[in-house]
């Protein structure tokens, strides 16, 4: 049963690990901040996988963090570019 | 299938970090930061170390992202490529190093039992139930202490750097969408229950200062995005006094116990200090993650920006 | 032999991860950006909520139970505020360059 669980929390991990083909690739910043968003909801089920999986109840807290914070990097990122800093250097991204 | 797991993700945070080091385009390599910080999060819960995985979720996921986006509004969106020669330069000492490392291994007696049974020993001396935060307030109380003084340090350093006497100034503008709004509302107040949570856990289970201090940071961070008042309403004196409440806290428990007991930092009642001084250390790890946001150059630009549009 | 609880979790697992191979898909494969914001944030929380049912299946106690779902509830409110604020940027970064380039100012 717990190899199941790992086995599944590998899994995801090697969904990451395809998806950080979209960062490497571009074109867009937008594009790369929706790949990490990616790994924020990836990234809680394969924590709250391994703490199953290695019977271990604390590491869903660290789930639980990664739940309430990664919206926060959004956040930074829209608030910065939203004052035309970002915006200006990277026209040839658009 | 634990081996499997264990190489694929060491694998990968090796190659995601040769790829930090050699991007050129600044943004692409905060976005590998932060799912760095995932994998990184991933292999602590592998070694079953939950307490660093937790504080790994909290900087990785939550400030750290925060803190490279501002800095990225002062940069240029790419950097130059290093010289080629610098690479042979960095990699022979880098590889002797590493070399080093490996050979100190070998000097390991293979009975080794780790420094559990030690820490399990004193551990009723402290009348703490979980041994991480015994070591880290009690038997490694200066690392920590000195930890909170690099933190002061690294605010009074951004503070000159910026050539400012406070950290408060004008905040962001609020949010002109309903989303912004909404979202500050909903997740501020549990950020709050989460970083006191985190703070009780301490206690006797995997938790405590510095990953409730980042939440609670958090917390401030977004009340900061949201361009809300609150925050510029504390006084700059409260601000300083909060910021220093660890450093302080711990150095007055420390020498006050030169008067009755001839040794520094020991204490008869240790659970008390100990929990007074992970209190005191959160709040003043709160402020200090929140001023070295808040005096970020970003948003320096940004509010220069803003006053330019508006004139 | 196994319980029926450790079979509907694996079941549930099993969907849950579905879910997510598709969001990755959608991710690599869509065209635009706003087409892969769409793939993700609807499959990948999905797919978070079938693993989190079926981890409460294998689950031993209620507090757990209530806290696997408020880390779904968050992951939900996260990443649909994300994928607004994503989606919102890339709208007013387009206007901002159509004012730019367009032929009347």
């Amino acid at each position: 049963m717990n190899t199941f669980f790992l086995g599944m929390a590998l899994f995801l991990v090697l969904n990451i690990l395809a998806g950080l083909w979209r960062v490497l690739k571009g074109p867009k910043q937008a594009d790369r901040m929706v790949a990490a968003q990616l790994f924020g909801t990836t990234g809680v089920a394969s924590l709250l996988l391994l703490a199953q999986a290695l019977e271990s109840p604390f590491i869903r807290n660290a789930a639980l963090l990664f739940a309430l914070l990664t919206v926060m990097a959004v956040l930074a990122f829209v608030r910065n570019t939203s004052y035309g800093v970002v915006e200006d250097n990277n026209d040839e991204h658009l | 299938m634990g081996l499997i797991f264990d190489l694929i993700i060491g694998l990968s945070l090796a190659g995601v970090a040769w790829r930090i080091v050699r991007v050129r385009e600044h943004f692409q390599a905060i976005v590998l930061f932060i799912t760095f910080g995932l994998l990184l999060s991933l292999a602590w819960t592998r070694l079953k170390s939950p307490d660093i995985a937790i504080a790994e979720a909290a900087v990785g996921a939550g400030l750290a992202g925060v803190l490279l986006m501002d800095a990225l509004g002062t940069l240029s969106s790419t950097r130059n490529q290093p010289l080629p020669g610098r690479f042979l330069q960095l990699f022979i000492p880098c590889l002797f190093l590493a070399g080093l490392m490996a050979y100190t291994i070998l000097f390991i007696p293979a009975d080794f039992q780790g420094l559990g049974p030690m820490v399990s020993e004193a551990l009723p001396d402290t009348h703490l139930e979980y041994p991480v935060t015994a070591v880290l307030l009690d038997f490694r109380g200066y690392d920590t202490w000195l930890e909170l003084g690099v933190l002061l340090v690294a605010v009074l350093g951004v503070l000159c750097v910026r050539q400012a006497g406070t950290i408060k100034g004008s905040m962001l503008p609020a949010p002109a969408e309903p989303v912004g709004r909404w979202i500050i509302k909903l997740l501020l107040p549990l950020m709050v229950l989460i970083g006191g949570y985190l703070l009780w856990l301490g206690a006797f289970a995997p938790g405590g200062a510095f990953q409730a201090g980042v939440v609670l940071a958090s917390g401030g961070v977004m009340l900061w995005q949201a361009g809300h008042p609150s925050l510029a309403l504390l006084h700059h004196v409260w601000w300083k006094i909060l910021m220093i409440s660890g450093f302080v806290f711990f150095l007055i428990l420390a020498s006050s116990s030169l008067l009755y007991n001839q040794q520094f930092m020991t204490h008869p009642e240790a659970k008390m200090w100990i929990l007074g001084v992970e209190y005191a250390a959160t709040l003043s790890i709160a402020i200090c993650l929140i001023s070295l946001v808040l005096a970020s150059p970003a948003r320096n630009q940004g509010d220069q920006r803003a006053r330019k549009t508006e004139s | 032999m196994m319980s029926i609880y450790e079979i509907l979790s694996i079941l549930f697992c099993l969907i849950g991860g579905f879910f997510f191979l598709a969001g990755t898909l959608g991710l690599i494969r869509f065209p635009d950006t706003y087409c892969r914001l769409h793939a993700l944030t609807k499959a990948d929380n999905l797919g978070l909520g079938f693993i989190v049912i079926g981890l409460i299946f294998v689950s031993g106690s209620v507090p757990e139970v209530i806290k696997l779902s408020l880390i779904w509830f968050l992951a939900l409110v996260g990443s649909s505020s994300a994928c607004y604020f994503i989606g919102n940027h890339i709208h007013l970064l387009s206007k901002v360059r159509e004012n730019r380039n367009g032929p009347d100012i």
